[in-house]
């Protein structure tokens, strides 16, 4: 019985205690921290696995509520633009409501992740204090990714040097898109608006890693699809995988 | 404020305009790439090719300034991409080919000047099939030499740019097509004015021209070359240069060989050279130089903030602790400390005092916070900020403590400032232990001023510079007296041939003696009164104040005023029986008296237009005239304040005399944007068309609106 008490005890301290640890997955690579850690502290363990490319780094948390509320609504707005949506719309609409429904979501912590700047600045280098956190650290990537309004995710050799239109000279890539501007999700986690089109001299390069949405088409009147496309963007900055 | 023809500056412009130019780019990573079309000025400032505007639309918050010369005119511009869809531009005109006026005793051997408005509103954007389609209007403010109206249409490919345009008045006088506005209704075809008639009164919106009379198209084609300082243009006018200023009699001075211009455009280090031939027959010279009012930013050395992860805490302990406190509050967090309640046995630290530095609220707080973070132990739970104006508590902080060291201290990724304080009313504890000690005695100070006049007979440029001396006794909080010295060092208004204009003034002279008074002395009494104010309700402030009030009035008034914390709404009331000082000496007065006050609403528009503020004055004015004055600002992200006022009363713009209604324009420069030190004060540049007497306010010296600012600021948030 004495046993059995000591037991539960334990097992309720045990709880308490894993409740205020800290637990990071860095790659697959699973630490767990009883005390809330600094940043830089878990990019040394991060650092030690290998050489990476900080400037496509991210870090996530699992405060998701929101971001799934969002998606949610995300979804919603895009089923009520297909009720009303012509036959070519209908598909293209479809597939991007396959690809939101898909996306695995944490919450991307919009802020550099850079062990030298997490050594040299207090504001690179907060203290983590939600439970568990996710590091995705690599090599410099060589791929950029297209995905939006194309029927398949698309993924590119990373060009030196090459404007953005480039990547997107296969008509049936961007077919269905908005003919004028792309977004594009710099790798540090950057929303930009792109003009792609023929009036536009707008010079822009893709960074290595860098994701790039073809948006529904917008219209000149009304903002309603370019704000749908903004939340898109911005929940797509969320995403692990 | 606002002053009349002449302009006051506290400090000067032209130097520091220079540091203005550098933006922030380089410290963002990822701005490689070339976002912008590069925008050109016309000749006549603003967005275009030479002599024609085009559709397209710089940058929000872009200025610049333009000098274009050529053997008949002159042009100096200002223009200003006040939102991403409004253009608007000043301009002086130098008509090089004719006197100033008939007399050569009024205005020696200067050249004809001349100043226009220009406003220029974005319709729609470019997109795949349609142009960006802009329609504007020139030449509003001025005598008309250039008046007219365009709708222009721009579309890009690559490195080309195409536009075309439709003019009515100077842009379409070679009247190529017929007026489409003429078919519709017979009014339009005829625009009302003769070969060599312009405009006498000017300033005026002439409505009843607006798209009358011959009508012409222009267009023209932009070109980048592949060498990125370097682009051209062609362009093709609408105009025939047949009634032109600098030809009034058609003696062959402006000719038109051919109707296609050319120019190329050198960019070197953000001045834009451009050299172009115009006409077929004449050589045209320029320069613009750009900044962002957005980007704009200076280097600061200043001391870092205090770190959260070496706090000493000590203040309770260490002897030297309340000297360190008020030191580092002074020189880090740059709050002039007047009062300090810290008690070991209490849980809340108290300070009083006012921000001298740090103009932008997150900056100050931030320093503050962490200051009395690093003195103070963690027992302490709370600190009080109060900031005082005219001696009095005006708005009262309330720092979490907890909360505010565990954002100073990066604890999480997303604590926000701003979820760590509270803005309210001072407290009635914090009211009760305040010193009012601290906020009596004498005071001194001066400040410079910086005077300035363009367009004027005897010279194009006036101006005068000097100080201001203030000083004044603060008998309590509210009651005190206070005078103010004007002493000039330089000038040259010793060149004024006359002192009041000749026109017939139907209407009271409140403020066209402007010139008799500043030439009289280089030492004056430009204000000596005695005032009190106080706080007479939750949020409700009064004021009183008697004696010489401004440089040209004497008399008594008062005010009330309401203005709760952070709102975006405030209003008030003044009433004032003034009557008008002697230019003659220092304290008689002259004859004409009058009562003047006005209700007031200053209204932040941010729920509508981003960063706006419109304020009404609504009421009597000097000359008896009633009516209102319409004030807009915009603030943009560098803290640069830009606005813009017109009166509208009851006397009519015959009475008015030229100008036709009182307007002016003003650009408030923080100097933190030039000095490598933070600073909270501002320069303040106007720029007044042409000042006469309907529509002028008094210039209270006491303005509640400025007194409580702190309680909700539109211009340093």
């Amino acid at each position: 019985m004495k046993f059995l008490l000591i037991t539960i005890l334990s097992l309720f301290i045990s709880f308490f205690a894993s409740a205020k640890s800290v637990t990071i997955d860095i790659n697959g690579m699973k630490l767990t921290y009883d005390k809330a850690p600094r940043l830089s502290s878990v990019l040394k363990q991060a650092v030690k696995q290998g050489d990476w490319y900080w400037p496509s780094s991210k870090l996530f948390d699992n405060k998701t509520t929101e971001i799934e509320s969002e998606r949610q609504e995300i979804i919603s707005e895009l089923k009520l633009l297909l009720s009303d949506s012509s036959e070519r719309q209908t598909q293209v609409i479809t597939d991007l409501l396959t690809q939101v429904e898909s996306w695995q979501l944490m919450r991307r912590i919009s802020m550099r992740i850079d062990y030298d700047l997490a050594r040299i600045k207090e504001q690179f280098n907060p203290r983590l204090i939600e439970s568990h956190y996710l590091l995705r650290v690599a090599a410099r990537p060589e791929i950029v990714n297209v995905f939006g309004t194309s029927h398949a995710l698309a993924e590119m050799p990373h060009l030196p040097g090459a404007h953005i239109s480039v990547y997107l000279q296969d008509d049936d890539l961007d077919c269905h898109a908005d003919s004028d501007y792309v977004y594009v999700i710099t790798p540090y986690g950057k929303v930009d608006k792109v003009n792609r089109s023929y009036w536009s001299n707008e010079r822009y390069e893709l960074a290595p890693g860098a994701e790039v949405y073809l948006p529904l088409p917008e219209s000149l009147f009304s903002s309603e699809v370019e704000s749908l496309n903004q939340r898109i963007v911005s929940l797509a900055m969320h995403r692990v995988k | 404020m606002k002053y009349n023809k002449l302009i006051q500056a506290t400090l000067l412009s032209s130097a520091a305009v220079i540091g203005l130019g550098k933006n922030v780019y380089a410290s963002e990573i990822g701005t490689w790439n070339l976002k912008e079309k590069r925008m050109t000025q016309s000749d006549l400032g603003g967005v275009g090719l030479l002599q024609t505007p085009t559709a397209r639309m710089a940058n929000e918050g872009d200025l610049y300034l333009n000098y274009r010369d050529n053997e008949q005119y002159r042009f100096w511009t200002v223009s200003l991409t006040l939102f991403p869809w409004l253009e608007s531009t000043v301009r002086y005109t130098d008509v090089r080919t004719l006197p100033f006026s008939s007399d050569p005793g009024f205005s020696g051997d200067q050249t004809a000047k001349d100043k226009g408005i220009d406003f220029k509103v974005r319709l729609i954007k470019e997109s795949q099939f349609l142009p960006e389609m802009s329609v504007g209007i020139r030449d509003v403010g001025g005598n008309g030499y250039f008046e007219s109206e365009f709708i222009s249409a721009s579309k890009g490919w690559g490195d080309f740019d195409f536009h075309l345009g439709m003019g009515w008045g100077y842009l379409g006088r070679s009247g190529t097509i017929s007026n489409p506005f003429c078919d519709l209704k017979e009014s339009f075809c005829d625009r009302g004015l003769r070969d060599g008639e312009f405009l006498d009164q000017g300033g005026k919106f002439e409505f009843d021209k607006f798209f009358k009379g011959e009508t012409a198209l222009f267009g023209g084609i932009e070109y980048q070359t592949p060498w990125a300082p370097l682009s051209f243009k062609l362009e093709y006018e609408g105009n025939d240069y047949s009634r032109e200023r600098a030809d009034q009699t058609n003696d062959g001075i402006v000719t038109q060989d051919r109707k296609w211009n050319i120019a190329a455009n050198y960019l070197y280090k953000g001045f834009d050279f451009s050299l172009a031939y115009e006409r077929g027959n004449t050589l045209t010279l320029g320069v613009s130089y750009k900044f962002n009012l957005q980007t704009a930013k200076q280097v600061k050395f200043v001391d870092t903030p205090y770190s959260m992860q070496e706090r000493r805490k000590d203040y309770f302990e260490n002897p030297q602790g309340d000297n360190r406190l008020r030191t580092t509050l002074r020189y880090n967090a740059g709050f002039a400390l007047s009062q300090l309640d810290a008690d070991k046995s209490k849980d809340v630290v108290t300070i009083y005092g006012s921000q001298e530095d740090y103009r932008e609220r997150d900056e100050s707080l931030n320093r503050i916070g962490r200051t009395l973070a690093n003195n103070f132990p963690d027992r302490v739970k709370e600190y009080r900020v109060v900031e005082l104006s005219s001696g009095k508590p005006m708005v009262e902080t309330v720092i979490n403590a907890e909360k505010f060291i565990d954002f100073a201290d990066y604890v999480g990724t997303d604590s926000k400032l701003e979820d760590t304080y509270v803005r309210q009313s001072p407290s009635q504890e914090s009211r009760g232990a305040y010193e009012v000690g601290n906020a009596m005695g004498f005071y001194y100070g001066a400040e410079m001023f910086w005077t300035q006049s363009f367009g004027n007979p005897e010279a194009f440029y006036l101006y005068q510079t000097g100080f201001y001396l203030n000083g004044g006794y603060q008998f309590t909080p509210s009651i005190g007296i206070d005078a103010n010295a004007k002493v000039t060092v330089l000038e040259n208004f010793d060149k004024f041939n006359f002192g009041v204009d000749g026109f017939e003034s139907p209407i009271p002279r409140v403020r066209t003696y402007v010139r008799e008074y500043v030439r009289r002395s280089r030492v004056m009494v430009d204000s000596l009164y005695g005032h009190w104010s106080d706080e007479i309700g939750d949020n409700l402030y009064a004021s009183a104040y008697g004696g010489y009030l401004e440089t040209m009035f004497a008399g008594v008034g008062g005010e009330v005023f309401y203005r709760p914390v952070d709102s975006k709404l405030s209003y008030g009331l003044d009433l004032n029986w003034v009557r008008q000082r002697s230019f003659e000496d220092d304290f008689s007065l002259r004859d004409y008296d009058t009562l003047t006050g006005h209700a007031s609403i200053y209204y932040q528009m941010d729920d509508w237009l981003k960063d706006t503020q419109l304020s009404l004055n609504i009421g009597e004015f000097l000359a008896k005239d009633k009516g209102v004055q319409i004030d807009f600002a915009k603030r943009f992200d560098s803290g640069v304040v830009v606005g813009a006022y017109a009166a509208f009363t009851d006397v009519t713009s015959q009475e008015y005399g030229e100008g036709s209604f009182t307007k002016g324009f003003y650009m408030s420069i923080p100097f933190d944007l030039f000095s490598l030190k933070p600073s909270k004060g501002r320069g303040q540049i106007p720029w007044v068309p042409i000042g006469r007497d309907g529509g002028q306010m008094l210039n209270r010296p006491v303005r509640l609106a400025d007194m409580t600012d702190i309680r909700s600021p539109f211009y340093d948030r």
